[in-house]
């Protein structure tokens, strides 16, 4: 009998432990909350009166977990406006997760393109705890200028075990390269072997996508998280619908050959 | 729904004055939702008396066209305009309530207590319930009135020009999923028992014999003629194959220029299953509802991120919709998810038939 269905739609609390604003707009949550969570899934964070907005999880901690949330509608400003103290309601984790086993003994190389470095952190910090198993483990990331960088204060850390470059598009650039992130990838010398990570705005993962074809890498090796408009997060709003997946259930991460045709085949 | 026991085969015949009486018998179990007619409509309502339930009427349908007259016969109508999934899965409901004081609450709304029996369900209907099942299988207020429901279905005799039941599989026959099956054989009603509990209520029934062979060599005839019919009206060879190697056909732009985008289709369709959740709050944001919403595939901000509408062109939200039910669907349910009911295609006010646009675009 399925009368006795758990109501999906039930909110869990959780508790704001701490607070950093990276930037103008743009704000890490240290959330108290022991949630069994995997790398590249997400949480529905809920604002009172405005409604969800889903938010990939950035990493975990003792304590709990990390969201890093910038401001641009209705939900996500009001999210921003909570403090150390405040109370976080959401549900999930929701999603599937970066496939980072199959990267054992291979060459891992993740490319974020702006707030996408919010989903390629959890994935990356994992890879970072478990170096020996990947032959060599690469970050490249582009930002749109020095002021909208993300986690500044852990790029030492991460440089430490492995090789993490910054680029930014415009502006002052404080002794970092100038340009976009396909820049750097364009510069790398790639085994065929490399497994990629890719999280960022379409206007980046479709060059990056071209290049890395060409630089021999095989479209099976190649995942991409995806971002769409999503409400119920359990596949059955059908927002979230690109060709026969629901990205709230079946991704937010794809093998780029399985979504190939919908992906280029334009508004699908 | 009880689940179906095959081996439960009685069969009987009632008379119209049996029918009445099984309709008050259902009436004191059940809120009984059956075709009634509404303002020129027929339409699945709740039923107070067996007088509001239409029998003697028939729809007349076509592409952007509906008209209702009266019939000689009982049950020469087809299926009612509106679907089951109004009373199944209704356009808006409370998912949630929260409230908050000094400590929050969080308070999760009730699960419905209706017990429904839906009189005078079509084959299309039918099969549209299969796929809902299991479209909302983690949804708590349709998978609880679900399992309480009472079926009794009634076989076709007629199809109007917009049925197409028979390509896509879902229907004349109806062969499972109902508590009781009526077939209208003239002036009589063949009756066979589909669930233990439906047995039990046939047994109070006091004006009724056992069907014969000949009753039954009736029904065969109403259906094999029928599908004759709606085998000549519409088929589309390998469909499913033929679909998917037509993705990106310059065929779908054509519907661009004709259609408005209303969703109307989406909306009497009996599997569309899409949803918003919008919030509903009391001044000062004290108390706040999430409202679960009918959404369409076909509005403007059904597909938005950051202002930007993923499907912004109205012939790629067609797309999608057909793309769903034909193609989408069959690789998780393992049918289509159009019944076809055609009713798209009579309240579609551009007038613009799926079975037209679907043909063209496998054909070119
Ligand atoms: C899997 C996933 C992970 C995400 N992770 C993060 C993250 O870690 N940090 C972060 O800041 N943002 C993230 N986003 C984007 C974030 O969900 C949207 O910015 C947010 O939903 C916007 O809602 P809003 O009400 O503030 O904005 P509005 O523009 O007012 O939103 C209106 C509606 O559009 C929808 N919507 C608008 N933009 C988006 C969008 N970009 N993606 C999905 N739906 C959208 C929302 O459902 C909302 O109901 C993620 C999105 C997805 C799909
Ligand atoms: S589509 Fe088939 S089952 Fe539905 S009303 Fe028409 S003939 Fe009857
Ligand atoms: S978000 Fe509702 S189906 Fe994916």
């Amino acid at each position: 009998m399925l009368s006795v269905l758990e109501n999906p739609y039930v909110l869990k609390k959780g508790k704001i432990y701490r607070v950093i604003q990276e930037y103008e707009g743009v704000y890490t949550f240290f959330i108290e909350g022991q949630e069994k969570i995997k790398p590249g899934q997400y949480h529905m964070l809920y604002a009172l009166g405005r409604g969800e907005a889903p938010i990939t999880v950035a990493g975990k901690t003792k304590r709990g977990f990390i969201h890093t949330i910038r401001a641009v509608g209705s939900v996500t400003k009001s999210l921003v406006k909570l403090e150390a103290g405040d109370e976080i309601y959401y549900r999930g984790p929701f999603g599937n997760t970066w496939n980072l086993k199959i990267a054992y003994g291979k060459p891992l190389l993740f490319i974020s393109g702006g707030l996408g470095l919010a989903a390629n952190k959890f994935p990356f910090e994992v890879a970072l705890q478990n170096r020996s198993k990947f032959s060599s483990l690469i970050h490249l990331y582009g930002a749109r200028d020095t002021q909208s960088l993300l986690y500044r204060y852990l790029y030492s850390k991460w440089a430490q075990n492995s090789d993490f470059q910054v680029i930014v598009e415009r502006g002052e650039t404080e002794n970092l390269k100038k340009g976009l992130v396909t820049d750097l990838l364009e510069e790398l010398t790639l085994h065929s072997d490399t497994v990629v990570f890719i999280c960022g705005p379409e206007a980046m993962w479709k060059p990056t996508l071209r290049i890395l074809i060409e630089k021999g890498i095989s479209e099976e090796r190649i995942f991409l998280s995806l971002e769409r408009h999503m409400k119920c997060s359990i596949g059955t709003c059908g927002h979230c619908m690109i060709g026969p997946f629901f990205v709230c259930k079946d991704g937010p991460i794809f093998r780029y050959d399985q979504i190939k045709v919908f992906l280029e085949g334009g508004e699908f | 729904m009880e689940s179906f026991t095959q081996s439960i085969k009685q069969r009987f015949i009632i008379d119209y004055q049996g029918l009445e009486k099984l309709f008050y018998i259902l009436s004191e179990q059940f809120t009984v939702i059956g075709p009634k007619v509404v303002k020129e409509l027929l339409r699945y309502e709740p039923l107070k008396s067996f007088e509001e339930l239409a029998l003697n009427c028939v729809n007349l349908e076509k592409a952007g066209f509906y008209k209702l007259e009266r019939a000689e016969a009982p049950f020469t109508n087809t299926r009612p305009t509106n679907s089951l999934k109004d009373w199944l899965y209704p356009q808006e409901r409370i998912i949630l309530e929260i409230e908050r004081d000094r400590e929050s609450t969080i308070i999760s709304p009730k699960v419905p207590s209706q017990n429904y029996c839906f009189f005078d369900v079509r084959a299309c209907d039918l099969t549209a319930l299969t796929i809902m099942n299991r479209a909302l299988s983690k949804d708590p207020y349709y998978q609880t009135l679900k399992t309480k429901l009472f079926i009794l279905a009634v076989t076709c005799k007629y199809e109007r020009e917009t049925c197409f039941c028979l390509a896509t599989n879902a229907g004349p026959d109806i062969k499972r999923g109902y508590d009781l099956l009526l077939t209208a054989l003239g002036e009589k009603f063949l009756i066979e028992i589909g669930s233990k509990r439906a047995s039990q209520i046939i047994e109070k029934l006091p004006y009724k014999r056992e069907a014969i062979p000949k009753d039954l060599r009736e029904k065969h005839k109403i259906l094999r003629d029928l599908k004759e019919r709606l085998a000549s009206r519409f088929r589309i060879e390998k469909l499913a194959e033929r679909l998917p190697l037509c993705l990106t056909s310059s065929e779908w732009e054509k519907v661009e220029e004709r259609c408005f985008a209303c969703g109307n289709c989406t909306m009497v369709c009996p599997t569309c299953f899409c949803f918003d959740i919008v919030e509903n709050n009391t001044l000062l944001f004290k108390r706040s509802s999430r409202v679960m919403r009918w959404d369409s595939c076909f509005s403007q901000s059904f597909a938005t991120i950051n202002r930007y509408n993923l499907r912004e062109s109205i012939s790629s939200r067609y797309r999608h919709w057909i793309l769903h039910k034909f193609y989408y669907s069959p690789l998780s349910f393992k049918r289509f998810s159009c019944v076809g009911c055609g009713r798209c295609i009579t309240f579609c006010p551009a007038g613009i038939d799926l079975r037209e646009e679907v043909l063209r675009v496998v054909s070119a």
